[in-house]
């Protein structure tokens, strides 16, 4: 496993790499620039300056030059924003998105595993099926519109929540709750099935007629095999959660990377698309290999299946 | 599928002993419909389907004649069950029109996504070493894109690109055959996955040697004995696809990148649901009727998927 780990540690540069040249291939096919002036006609000189200033003319150039200075971690200037650089966009942006991100799996963890286990051991019972109805509502419904729910529930009715922004304890619960939804969703029932599958398993009788009080045979025993294809979700699911913030940051108003990122498309700023692109899946590579750390923590028998 | 290997004796000894021999298939089906929540799925999602395109001719006129006077007015009667829109639009009609687009982003999206991901998979499993690993590894990468970037990117790189190939007035079209290609070339990865590792097992199997011994070419073992029997797991994880892929267009559609208006889908109605919502009045008809159907149907069809994975397996008695 550790051997694995290394090596995808030494890959993960290349597969950066890789990306990059797949996103500047999509950017590149973007046709226009935000130099192009929409409004007046810009004169061809000073375009031309422009141009060449941001090596915009030359896309072999700009792949060469961008790909040096990442070695160096300096994502260049912005093409749209010209008094900000993608470096400090990121800086500001990024722990936005990681924070409401891992919150929202801490929330989805914390609250999904032991709606699970409850309803592996109460099954059939109420609580079993208030939990399946909550987690195809998550499942099942956009997080737009979820979120709006909540919002005026919570914020609008019970004036329990602030409605929106960023910067203050209170104003993550709302929009970190909302996305954790579709992944507490999927852990509560994962975690249900692993359960049910190992409570007729021997050991767990084993452990039962050692005289084990029925909470440690459950949420000891019982759990720490359940709990393998969570963490095995996890990666993945962070992922997801990374980028699913799109739309909450959009309904919340939250300054993340999101928003950052669907502007830089749609207005053809083609650095900071490639440095949204770049950091994120540089942050999803960096959680994967964490959570093969924590697999491989946790399961010492784990051995790395051939690939 | 295998039906030609078990030796015809055993059919004579059953029949005779009158006991009804049922094909694979058949079993299949009896165990899906023991499930009571997939049945029930699949009755629904087959009445909102019929309902959604059997409207089709009177939708695809009505979908966007607006009634101004008529705005956020709410459901009433039988001309306008579900009322109207904030553009005096009647959103019955919306409805049962963006369901047909919502649906057909889903099986485009499952189409594609089975088409690349069975080929990928097969040929990876099927050829294993180095260029298994290749292409594995290709999967690995892809899997670690943030995809909501890469369906943004491709939308907006290849759509004018397509507007110019068609040609003018073509650009409903060109927008909903990217959005198809967009949606469908991020979700084929964990179908390579599912296919390479059936494949890996099946290619060790006595009959696959046997066809291999009688001298059959490559593309025919895949194509004949291979990919028929893995049609289990293919449609499985299509059924899962379906759902995804609408919620991904939705999200698209909430971005303001989705389909172009006035074409409604599911998704798009809900956002605009969703910004019609303010805290004076309540225009609840607007945001409730699509997010009804588009809760509805990706229910559903997660418990088809459910269903039939139970049924499909080959394990389950």
């Amino acid at each position: 496993m550790w051997r694995h780990i290394i090596v995808r540690l030494f890959l993960s540069p290349i597969i950066l790499w890789a990306i990059y040249t797949i996103t500047f291939l999509m950017a590149v096919t973007i046709p226009g620039t935000p130099f192009s002036g929409n409004d007046k006609k810009l004169n061809p000189d000073v375009e031309r300056a422009i141009l060449a200033k941001y090596n915009a003319n030359d896309n072999w150039a700009f792949y060469t030059d961008y790909l040096v200075n990442l070695t160096r971690l300096d994502l260049g200037p912005s093409w749209q924003y010209s008094d900000w650089d993608c470096n400090e966009i990121m800086a500001s942006a990024l722990p936005v998105s990681i924070g409401l991100g891992l919150v929202a799996m801490l929330i989805a963890v914390a609250l999904g595993i032991p709606i699970g286990v409850i309803s592996a051991v109460k099954r059939n019972s109420l609580f079993d099926y208030a939990s399946l109805t909550l987690a195809l509502i998550g499942i099942s419904l956009p997080t737009f519109v979820t979120g709006t729910g909540l919002l005026i529930l919570f914020g609008v009715k019970l004036h329990w929540l602030p409605v929106e922004g960023w910067g203050t304890l209170s104003q993550i619960w709302l929009p970190a709750f909302t996305l954790s939804l579709p992944f507490m969703a999927y852990i509560t029932r994962l975690t249900r099935l692993g359960i049910l599958d190992v409570l007729n398993s021997d050991y767990i009788r084993t452990a039962r007629a050692k005289g084990l009080s029925e909470k440690t045979v459950i949420w000891k025993h019982a759990l720490k095999n359940a709990f393998l294809p969570v963490l095995s979700y996890i990666g993945p699911a962070l992922a997801m959660a990374l980028t699913g913030s799109f739309v909450i940051e959009s309904i919340f108003n939250i300054p993340g990377l999101g928003q950052h990122f669907v502007n830089a498309v749609l207005n053809r700023d083609r650095a900071l698309i490639l440095a949204t692109v770049l950091v994120f899946s540089a942050v999803i590579i960096i959680f994967n290999l964490l959570v093969d750390v924590t697999y491989a923590l946790v399961d010492p028998r784990i051995e790395v299946e051939e690939a | 599928m295998s039906s030609r290997a078990i030796p015809s004796y055993t059919y004579c000894d059953d029949e005779l002993a009158g006991v009804k021999v049922l094909s694979p298939g058949n079993k299949a089906w009896k165990r899906f419909c023991k499930n009571r929540l997939a049945l029930i799925s699949l009755i629904l999602f087959v009445i909102i389907l019929v309902g959604c395109v059997g409207t089709l001719y009177w939708s695809s006129k009505l979908y966007q004649t607006q009634q101004l006077d008529l705005n956020f007015t709410g459901p009433s009667g039988w001309h306008a069950p579900f009322g109207y829109d904030t553009l005096g639009r009647n959103i019955f009609w919306r409805c049962m029109f963006g369901g047909v687009v919502s649906l057909g982003i889903g099986l485009a999206a499952a189409m594609i996504s089975v088409g690349i991901g069975t080929f990928w998979g097969a040929i990876a499993g099927w050829y294993g070493g180095r260029i298994d690993q290749v292409m594995m590894r290709l999967v690995d990468i892809l899997y670690g894109l943030p995809y909501v970037l890469m369906i943004i990117l491709l939308k907006v790189a290849f759509e004018p690109m397509l507007i110019d190939y068609l040609g003018p007035g073509k650009e409903k079209i060109a927008n909903i055959i990217i959005l198809f290609v967009a949606i469908g070339g991020v979700s084929w990865l964990t179908m390579a996955r599912v296919i390479r590792g059936q494949v890996l097992s099946l290619k060790t199997l006595p009959y696959i040697e046997a066809a291999r011994a009688i001298g059959l070419p490559t593309w025919r073992i895949l194509l004949k004995h291979i990919i028929p029997n893995l049609m289990g797991p293919i449609i499985v994880y299509a059924t899962l696809i379906v759902p995804q892929a609408i919620l991904q267009e939705s999200f698209l559609s909430f971005l303001g990148i989705g389909i172009q208006a006035p074409m409604p889908t599911w998704g798009s109605l809900a956002s605009e649901g969703v910004k019609a919502v303010n805290t004076v009045v309540s225009f609840w008809w607007i945001i409730f009727f699509p997010c009804a159907f588009l809760g509805l149907t990706l229910l559903c069809l997660n418990f088809i998927g459910d269903g039939l994975r139970d049924a499909l397996d080959p394990k389950s008695k």
